[in-house]
């Protein structure tokens, strides 16, 4: 499968990744790679305490889909 | 993120402190409350306050008894090395905001002092201590001679103490437990809940013994109170054994409680209640 952002340009790249809000493919130019910190609730209190752990969780987005989301949160 | 913890058990202690101690200065001194139920009632919404300020930062422990108790029985979560760095933050925050009170309602402390003939530091002071550290009989509903202190002994004040205590952390462990499926947690509602049991049970306690229930809660501002003039009167206390009765109680009671939870909802038990449904599932199949 090839790039649809690099498609659009009329160029023919290899998708290296799938966008994973609309599924579009694309090439290592064009995807937005994230490392997400992930969080776990300890109840060792008397409210839930939020620990971050040491693995993060990767986020493969296009350009468009990742300013949706950055801005949304 | 242990200093990022302790500072947030610091936040949370001075808030409860200053609320908790700050709603017995305004019954003691100005009479604005009237009845012990708004003085309660003040004290649980102010616990419920701090817990959902710093909860999710160090889990709002606020207490020496709770953090013993979590140590012993939810181990995995929170290690014994954190008991001493947790409560060493409890106690700055409750002096600072023990200090912050004395600022705050010390001129109006000296005027009932005059009004009232007491002497700071003299038999009888423990009514204007009464707002730092705790004493029993409570000192204003009982009075402060041998005839009160008759009424309620050591050994009783001890009891009190154990199972307020006992039943606070009880009801801390069943109300953030994951396993009840009655628990309020899911809509975020346990501290709102754990500030209305404070409230129940200072009710029952407090004509007793001021209700303490917390080791940092009591010696925090008593060390205040030693330093602003009452000396004797708050450490070692007009009894000789309220600094650390105030102490060893809730230390006690409070792993009671958190045991008799455990009791209730051990692995065990549902592991065994697991395997005797299979075998009644086993039978009914046959």
């Amino acid at each position: 499968m090839n790039c649809y952002a690099c498609n659009s340009q009329q160029k023919a790249t290899p998708a290296v990744g799938i966008c994973i809000i609309c599924g579009m493919a694309l090439c290592p130019e064009h995807v937005v790679r994230e490392e997400l910190p992930q969080w776990v609730e300890v109840r060792a209190g008397m409210g839930a305490m939020r620990q971050e752990l040491a693995e993060t969780l990767p986020r493969i987005t296009c350009a468009e889909c990742h300013r949706v989301l950055s801005e949304t949160g | 993120m242990l200093p990022r913890q302790m500072f947030a058990e610091t936040v949370g202690s001075y808030i409860l402190c200053f609320f908790g101690p700050g709603a017995v200065a305004v019954a003691v001194l100005t009479g604005a409350h009237q009845g012990l139920w708004q003085v309660a009632s003040v004290w649980g919404f102010g616990i419920a306050l701090a817990i959902y300020a710093v909860g999710s930062v160090s889990g709002a422990h606020l207490n020496p008894a709770v953090t013993v108790s979590m140590a012993i029985f939810r181990g995995k979560d929170f290690p014994a090395r954190n008991i001493a760095p947790y409560i060493g933050a409890q106690m700055v925050g409750g002096v600072l905001a023990a200090l912050t009170l004395l600022v705050l309602f010390g001129p109006t402390c000296r005027q009932f002092e005059t009004d009232n003939g007491i002497t700071r530091g003299e038999s009888g002071s423990q009514h204007s201590a009464m707002w730092f550290g705790e004493y029993f009989p409570n000192p204003a509903m009982y009075g402060t001679d041998e005839a009160a202190f008759a009424q309620v002994t050591p050994p009783m004040a001890f009891l009190a103490e154990g199972i307020g205590t006992a039943f606070l952390v009880f009801f801390i462990f069943a109300l953030t437990d994951a396993r009840n499926p009655l628990s309020p947690s899911k809509v975020r509602l346990e501290p709102l809940f754990i500030g209305f049991a404070v409230a129940a049970i200072i009710a029952i306690i407090a004509p007793l013994t001021q209700a303490g229930l917390n080791p940092m809660r009591d010696f925090a501002p008593r060390l205040v109170s030693y330093f602003a003039g009452w000396g004797e009167i708050a450490i070692p206390g007009p009894r000789g054994c309220e600094w650390w009765l105030f102490i060893v109680a809730p230390l006690v009671g409070g792993p009671v409680g958190a045991a008799v939870h455990q009791a209730l909802r051990s692995e065990k038990r549902r592991q065994a209640a697991t395997e005797s449904a299979v075998e009644e599932t086993g039978k009914a199949a046959k």
